[in-house]
């Protein structure tokens, strides 16, 4: 969620750009939404997000290019906001890339992150909505079981502070421990009051909370409220806290319902006072501190619908957020959209809220028997023909796919196979990351020294041995190319050098010996000629 | 005598090509290995790289990294220099190239792996985002003015200059008038 506050903050120079058309829905005022509109707009959203993949309606998002970024910003939120509508897709696929892209991040020095402890309170919650367990997930290169919540929030401060890159650090932390009310050991680094305490002294005089300065940014706010929800009922000072962010959201509300993060009004902000309102149980339609002129912010928030179903961020053009472009739908916007429309329809169902788990069941043991369709099946010939580093999610999927299923001819064949095939790819993966790397240390040019020729052979001939698709995938061939091409000439200006020198020489010898030889026959004529006289 | 004027005429031939260089290329090779070279007709853009923020907030910095290693004593870690400037290349293309010409380290995060669709700048010289506390990180501009877009999709033109410059409070002390623009290169 960190993401957002980026790009609400992100950017500059506004060029006001009014939207004239594509604004989907028009607000009826407040109280206007059905269960069944928000779900069909959830639904859409879902749908737009397909499109964007190249995915038909009926597949699964969880598919293809979006489960190779399990535990990424741009596939995370998605899972969590279907999941909590209980939108039917592929969980155990995603489940399983992301336990596998999480223990190969947990190799590296940082493990998810050296500086962003977001990255664990995400994926923590994006395992809970899938089904996984994140106390105990994947295994580290120490084979020792990994605790996502440990070690990215009640412990995360033993290798760097939760609030490193600020206080979303701290409020994701605690939404995450209260996502299935975890629990803290007595010994950890930091306890529950410990965060409490931090998000708490962060509140500015206004009531809000914001990144940097002295005023509200919704967004924060908003998402102070929603960590610190769980103890409004429990704690006084809590209670204090919130209600006065809660006066401060309800002051900043703009006539439209919405709210404007530094310039511009965007349809994020809204998504986010909608989710802290739900979070405490108020209806964002109902609620009258928190509708304007007869708008809420669910009215305003309707307004970035487009007609493709995705949502945008902002009808002006946004300098914090250029990549956003007026009517465009994006991604961003979506994904928040979504979380928010969950949080509403559970608040009007009387289900848990939004980032409560409680509700979840944890699939510790398989009860339900995964079935290898035929469609599958053809698939995974196909990838086992040809396994490259863009089959790696679906490699992983159907290992897990495989191993859950009595219903496949052949199981452990195709179980040895399809690991076999994993591990190729990792292999190859790690040959590409050994190329690259060696592409800039030895091959791209600096101070004019010519690169060596058996590097650049030594480099042309792994990447001759990797999958045809995964060469594109090797960066900067542009220095090798280069490379290539002055070795190529260089070799060839020796050779040239050499052979003239040789042919010259040849010549310079064959004059010398025919100007000796005419002065011999000289020497021998006029010999003759003096004999002869 | 004939053979004598030939052989003579090879000779000084050879020497003379000897003598003016024996580099022969075809079209593409000479496209290739000269293509970086700055000639009164290339189209060329300036970038440099500072964070000379960090030098007024040591005390903020990761204790791992207060080395002239990563923070150069004079906050430079590469000075203005000009590049070639090929047809449609980015600020991120210029950065990259720059970098790696300078053997000088560079993380980031692909385009798909965010939200922004454009690529993400995390570290430069392994300098990263929250390196020099919650506000730092790593913005450009492009002649003096903080872009609206992202560096993979700012495309670039003859003598434009490039400067990445590490901030240690979304853009305060960088003369970046917003209030809330923080990590620019963001996209």
């Amino acid at each position: 969620m960190k993401k957002i506050l980026i790009s609400l903050t992100a950017y500059l120079l506004i060029i006001s750009v009014i939207l004239s058309s594509g604004a989907g829905i028009s607000a009826s005022g407040a109280n206007g939404y059905t269960q069944s509109q928000l779900i069909s707009t959830a639904q859409g959203i879902v749908n737009w997000k397909k499109s964007e993949c190249s995915l038909s309606a009926g597949d699964n998002l969880l598919s293809g290019k979006m489960l190779d970024n399990a535990g990424s910003t741009s596939c995370d939120w998605y899972v969590i906001g279907m999941s909590r509508l209980g939108f039917k897709d592929d969980y155990s696929a995603y489940l399983a890339v992301l336990k596998n892209n999480v223990e190969s991040r947990y190799a590296t020095g940082g493990k998810l992150s050296s500086s962003k402890a977001t990255e664990w309170h995400r994926i923590s919650l994006a395992v809970l909505s899938a089904g996984g367990d994140p106390l105990s997930f994947g295994k580290d290169k120490n084979g020792g079981s990994i605790n996502l919540i440990a070690d990215g929030v009640y412990n995360r401060g033993k290798t760097a502070s939760i609030g490193k890159q600020g206080i979303n650090g701290w409020i994701w932390g605690l939404i995450s421990v209260d996502s299935k009310n975890f629990k803290i050991p007595s010994d950890a680094f930091n306890s529950r009051d410990d965060i409490i305490a931090q998000i708490i002294k962060k509140q500015l005089p206004d009531g809000g909370f914001c990144l940097s300065g002295n005023t509200a940014d919704p967004d924060v706010t908003a998402m102070a409220v929603q960590a610190l929800s769980s103890y409004y009922k429990s704690d006084k000072n809590v209670k204090t806290c919130v209600d006065k962010a809660l006066s401060c959201l309800s002051k900043i509300q703009l006539e439209s319902g919405g709210y404007k993060c530094y310039a511009s009004e965007n349809a994020e902000s809204s998504a986010q006072v909608i989710m802290a309102l739900c979070s405490l149980g108020i209806d964002p339609q109902k609620d009258s501190r928190f509708i304007k002129n007869g708008n809420s912010a669910l009215d305003a928030l309707m307004k970035y619908k487009m007609s493709d179903g995705g949502f945008i961020h902002s009808k002006e053009y946004d300098q914090n957020n250029p990549t956003a472009k007026p009517g465009v739908s994006n991604s961003m916007a979506g994904e928040q959209t979504l979380l928010a429309l969950a949080a509403v329809v559970r608040l009007m169902k009387g289900e848990s809220k939004l980032y409560d788990f409680a509700d979840v069941k944890q699939q510790t043991e398989k009860t339900t028997k995964a079935s290898v369709k035929s469609d599958d099946v053809k698939k995974i010939d196909e990838i086992l023909d040809k396994p490259n580093t863009d089959n790696y999610a679906d490699v992983v999927k159907y290992i897990e796919m495989i191993e859950n299923s009595d219903n496949i001819k052949n199981k452990d064949e195709y179980l040895k196979k399809l690991n076999e095939a994993k591990e190729k790819i990792e292999k190859d993966k790690e040959k590409i990351e050994e190329i690259n790397e060696e592409i800039k240390e030895n091959i791209s040019p600096s101070d004019g020294s010519q690169p060596d020729e058996n590097a650049i052979e030594n480099i042309e001939e792994k990447i001759e041995s990797l999958d045809e698709e995964d060469r594109e995938k090797i960066e900067n061939s542009e220095d090798l190319e280069k490379a290539k091409a002055a070795s190529v000439t260089n070799k060839r200006k020796i050779i040239i050098a050499v052979s003239l020198s040789v042919f010259a020489a040849a010549g310079i010898a064959f004059l010398i010996i025919r100007i000796i030889r005419k002065k011999k026959k000289k020497q021998a004529d006029f010999i003759e000629s003096d004999d002869e006289e | 005598m004939k053979k004598d004027i030939v052989a003579v005429f090879a000779v000084v031939l050879a020497i003379a090509v000897l003598i003016s260089g024996t580099e022969f290329q075809s079209v593409d090779e000479y496209y290739l290995t000269h293509i970086d070279d700055i000639t009164p007709e290339s189209d060329t853009v300036f970038i440099a790289v500072d964070c000379r923020t960090i030098l007024d907030n040591y005390d903020d910095l990761d204790t791992e990294l207060r080395s002239e290693k990563y923070v150069p004593a004079d906050g430079i870690i590469l000075k203005k220099t000009e590049y070639v400037l090929r047809p449609g290349d980015t600020v991120f293309d210029i950065l990259s190239r720059a970098l790696r010409y300078n053997k000088i380290q560079l993380e980031y995060q692909g385009a798909d792996k965010n939200g922004y669709k454009s690529v993400y700048i995390q570290g430069i010289n392994y300098l990263y985002e929250f390196s020099c506390g919650p506000l730092s990180g790593w913005m450009f501009k492009v002649n003096g003015e903080f872009p609206s877009s992202g560096c993979s999709k700012y495309v670039l033109k003859d003598g434009d200059s490039i400067e990445w410059v590490y901030t240690c409070s979304i853009g305060h002390d960088i003369g970046s008038e917003y209030n809330g623009e923080s990590f620019n290169n963001m996209k």
